[in-house]
């Protein structure tokens, strides 16, 4: 079938992780398909979406992405939309897809385009996989959406029916193997897609299309930053090992409103007085810090931690490490994270952790 | 058509695939328990898209369904599904408890036990698997099962597999499945094609059915035992029928298939003898709607002033053959309407072997005929409706008129309850199974072997021969082997004191088998229930003659228990001055003359049709003696 108007061009840019590869059945290993010709073979859908430019970037299970990954990635992205295409389709394993969509959040500033990054949660050697469908649907959203923003693309439930596009800095993985296991936290998906071709917005509230804007590339990120998860017996001197060992910050996920013991708080006064940037997340998923309600939390302020509102751990680790990556003055780094750019802080509270995004 | 086939001389073999559906803990690949439940909590579509095999092909028919847009869905009972189930979680471990069993047949079966189980993946794209795989795994090859006729037949393999999803629905473009029964545990067992006879068949899977049921594990459900057979003729091919749920049935689709496949040899050397070759069956379909154009067929004039377009194809030398049946109630026109029924929306077609009718005249089809340049010995296929739709449904009958030029197809065929068989879909190749890569090979160790070995199965023949022991027939020890009650019977049996067992297997196998042909529900004859009632027959509070009313009145009300129900039915036992006043009753109203003999058996008789159910024959015959004795 011939589409009726000229084709979008939508590149497709495969990292690994089970979408669209296939199994070499004498070794066992999985393997990417390269070719257009492979892709739309195994998706004939596709060419009725867009003309599809595939391109093998990396084969590496999510899980061994590493931030110079996040760096590659940002670059062909841009040097592709430079190119002209309608969008860019990035195929992921799911484990640290949402880490790799943060960062590509804030690295690719200004985007003129969509960006979508999709996974499948059930191998694509299986008939009933969610890869088919989450792929055409980030096809059929780089090739027309309106918005210009890198969301992710994931089954909104368990039937083959909607795909939901999250925004980048707000999706979390919440289930080990489930279809539905990306979850917006605490915001609305961008929209979803309907059957591999409708798509439906379900907000307004967007960077729009606009392939005239001048996409700005920061694609740095700087690894000396950790992420520390508070706990009953959490041991003080894992804060005091960061700072020996040349950290240059790290998000504490703190208990409940963003809580740290006061067992911890020499520790962080010292990494305070070493400049090392410390910011509380909370461990909770959904809902806000709030430093100021309790003592110990008044406390942690006067110690300089620095709470990063409802913005989830994960992106705020990301987030610091784009930030060091890419300004060089300390209060600059720490303005950068606490300011939004891209969605990550939510000013409305609304929602909880409800299953699923519902309308 | 001959009636009778000498199944020797036709060359007949039959292998059979039994599933024995297992009752263990939990399921094959998850912890769901094995019981079926019906109450779903959930729904979800899914549509499975055909995935490349190792070679890089796609199943025709696979890709054909999901082109046709086919929508699959699914209700999921939580007390009997998880996610596994719902291909949301990957499987667990292989359950011990099943391969434990699997090796215990095995080794019955003398077969050789794998060193390494590998769980494999099989496509099966209709929806029955959520993943769009069974799991299925071989435990042992080869060996053998000696029949009570002393013969034996050589296994091929032994199997562990998932059981399917039940079908609940199935409308146009949606497919419903309800996950209860998926991933329950199946052993399979596949003999070699080597039975020669339709009665050897049902042998052989009575057979294996008897030794699965004797491991123990094997459900005592209705259809917890059902086969598949391989089916061949002498110049015939092998075909796969599926889904025979009774044994009874086994036999008559064995015998239908052998007659079947003779009759589609015998219309092939017709053919050849005809010299109709394939190039005669290289032809389009063209279009006649001409010849009908003042029919007075309703069903196609509708169809022309509709816009519909009559098609044709020519069948050269077929004329006679498509209504000539091959097996009782079939005939080669009913195996093409069902391939054009598969790969189509078309629902039917005409031919000329049934022609003139339906207000079609003779004029009308010369006037075709002609059309196609058909002459006499030869047939036509003709169909109304849409251009496109109706080329692709002649195209199917013409691949079909030409498979009939080589004999048998090739196919995998589905049985119906009458067991006349039916093209269910192409036979898939070998190309369909790959490796389940989320599960690792489970190695066969000495030890297992030796704990598999420490608890063989009994033979079937000796635990029967044990019935016989008891007091029973051997007819009736063997019905009572085969019911699914017989756990109860080896419970309940040995346990009552003045209940003979004859009587309980016969009550458990005669009587529910009577009330479950008149249509009730017997499945609400729980264990316990049916318990109570021989309990209470056992400790003289009812006689046994109220054995059948009490199975009937429970299984409509399944809310009562014995007692209200023997009070309801007033059936409970008389006391033995009751019975005495109703024989005093009775026997003073009766004239009393005659053979002594002949008035005793007559006012026990009119006695009994006053107590019945509520005294026992003996007790009511030994009163009226007395009292006849006074006299």
């Amino acid at each position: 079938m011939t589409p009726a108007k000229p084709s979008p061009r939508v590149t497709i840019l495969g990292t690994g992780g089970t979408i669209a590869s296939r199994v070499d059945y004498r070794t066992g290993a999985v393997k990417p398909a390269v070719s257009s010709e492979e892709l739309a073979e195994i998706l004939p859908e596709l060419r009725e979406l867009a003309f599809i430019e595939p391109e093998v970037i990396l084969n590496k299970y999510s899980e061994h992405i590493t931030p110079s990954d996040w760096t590659t990635m940002a670059q062909i992205t841009a040097d592709k939309i430079e190119s002209g295409v309608s969008g860019v389709v990035i195929l992921h394993g799911t484990d640290t897809l949402g880490y790799t969509a943060a960062a590509l959040s804030f690295a690719l500033r200004e985007l003129p385009v969509p960006v979508v990054v999709v996974g499948s949660q059930r191998s694509s050697d299986r008939p009933s996989s969610d890869a088919a469908l989450n792929l055409i649907s980030a096809v059929a959203v780089a090739a027309r959406a309106p918005f210009a923003e890198v969301t992710v693309a994931m089954h909104e439930n368990l039937s083959d029916d909607f795909v939901l596009l999250h925004r980048a800095t707000r999706v979390r993985k919440n289930h080990t193997s489930r279809r539905d296991a990306f979850q917006t936290i605490d915001s609305t998906p961008l929209g979803r897609v309907k059957g591999g071709s409708e798509l439906e917005l379900l907000t307004d509230d967007y960077l729009g299309r606009d392939p005239a804007r001048e996409l700005r590339l920061r694609g740095k990120f700087n690894e000396k930053v950790a992420l520390l998860k508070f706990y009953p017996s959490f041991d003080p001197s894992l804060i005091d090992f960061l700072v020996d060992k040349g950290y240059l910050g790290f998000v504490l996920e703190g208990s409940g409103l963003g809580h740290i013991n006061d067992r911890s708080y020499r520790s962080l006064e010292r990494a305070s007085e070493k400049g090392v940037h410390v910011f509380v997340t909370s461990q909770c998923i959904w809902g806000r810090t709030n430093l100021r309600v309790y003592d110990t939390g008044r406390d942690l302020l006067r110690l300089g931690v620095v709470p990063l509102e409802n913005m989830l751990a994960e992106t705020a680790l990301v987030k610091l490490m784009w930030a060091l990556g890419n300004f060089e003055k300390g209060d600059e780094v720490v303005e950068a994270v606490k300011t939004n750019i891209a969605g990550e802080i939510v000013e409305r509270s609304l929602g909880g952790p409800q299953r699923g995004f519902r309308d | 058509m001959r009636s009778r086939l000498d199944y020797g001389e036709i060359g007949l073999k039959v292998g059979v695939e039994i599933h024995l559906q297992l009752s263990t803990e939990r399921k094959l690949f998850c912890h769901c328990p094995t019981a079926l439940d019906e109450k779903a909590t959930g729904r979800f579509t899914r549509r499975l898209r055909p995935t490349q095999s190792e070679l890089g092909q796609v199943d025709p028919a696979a890709l054909f369904e999901f082109e046709k847009g086919k929508i699959i869905e699914y209700w999921n009972p939580e007390a009997s599904s998880c996610l596994v189930e719902m291909d949301e979680e990957p499987p667990h471990s292989l359950n011990p408890e099943a391969l434990f069993s699997a090796i215990r047949m095995a080794r019955f079966l003398h077969s050789y036990v794998a060193d390494e189980i590998h769980v494999m993946r099989k496509i099966v794209i209709d929806g029955s698997n959520t993943g769009g795989f069974q799991r299925t795994c071989i435990v042992a090859l080869g060996g053998d099962i000696l029949l009570d006729d002393g013969e034996s037949v050589p296994i091929q393999t032994v199997c562990l597999e998932e059981d399917a999803a039940r079908i609940v629905k199935q409308k146009e473009g949606v497919s419903t499945y309800m996950l209860d029964r998926l991933g329950i545990p199946l052993i399979e067992v596949v003999t070699s094609p080597a039975i020669g006879s339709p009665s050897k068949a049902v042998d052989v899977a009575l057979r294996i059915g008897r030794i699965g049921r004797a491991t123990g594990y094997v459900k005592d459900e209705l259809g917890a035992i059902r086969q598949d057979a391989n089916i061949s003729v002498g110049d015939g091919t092998v075909v796969e029928v599926k889904g025979i749920q009774r044994l009874s049935q086994l036999r008559k689709v064995v015998e239908f298939e052998a007659q079947r496949q003779v009759s589609l040899v015998n219309i092939s050397n017709e053919l050849g003898s005809k010299g109709v070759s394939e190039d005669d069956l290289q032809v389009q379909p063209v279009d006649v709607s001409e010849a009908y154009e003042d029919t007075k067929s309703e069903t196609l004039s509708e169809a022309l002033s509709r816009g519909d377009k009559i098609y044709a194809v020519k069948l050269k030398g077929f004329s006679g053959l498509l209504s000539r049946d091959t097996a009782p109630g079939y005939r080669l026109a009913s195996e093409m309407v069902e391939k054009v029924r598969f790969w189509t929306d078309v629902k039917g077609l005409f031919h000329t072997d049934e022609m003139p009718s339906q207000g079609i005249t003779d004029r009308e089809i010369r006037r075709m005929m002609s059309k196609l340049s058909a002459s006499d010995g030869d047939a036509a296929v003709f169909i109304f409706g849409e251009p496109a739709e109706i080329t692709e449904a002649l195209r199917r009958v013409l691949e079909r008129a030409l498979e009939a030029l080589s004999g048998v197809p090739y196919e995998t065929r589905g049985c119906r309850e009458d067991a006349r068989t039916y093209f269910l879909r192409p036979r898939p190749g070998m190309s369909r199974m790959y490796p389940e890569t989320d599960i690792p090979p489970v190695p066969v160790t000495p030890e297992l072997l030796q704990r598999v070995d420490s608890v063989p199965i009994t033979d079937p023949r000796v635990e029967i021969d044990r019935l016989v022991e008891m007091g029973l027939t051997r007819q009736l020890a063997r019905e009572i082997f085969d019911s699914r009650h017989y756990d109860l019977f080896l419970s309940l049996a040995p346990d009552l004191k003045k209940v003979k067992s004859s009587f309980v297997a016969s009550s458990l196998t005669g009587i529910l088998r009577n009330l479950e042909k008149e249509g009730y529900d017997v499945s609400k004859l729980s264990r316990e229930r049916i318990e109570g009632i021989f309990r209470a027959v056992d400790e003289g509070r009812t006689a046994k003659e109220s054995v059948g009313s009490l199975f009937e009145f429970m299984s409509e009300s399944p809310e009562k228990g014995v007692e209200e129900s023997l009070e309801a039915l007033g059936l409970v036992m008389l006391p033995r001055a009751e019975i005495e006043r109703i024989v005093e009753e009775v026997v003073g109203r009766m004239n009393l003359e005659g053979e002594p003999e002949r008035v005793l058996a007559k006012a026990v008789g009119q006695v009994m049709s006053v107590v019945r159910g509520r005294a026992e024959p003996s007790v009511v015959s030994e009163l009226v003696r007395k009292r006849l004795g006074k006299e």
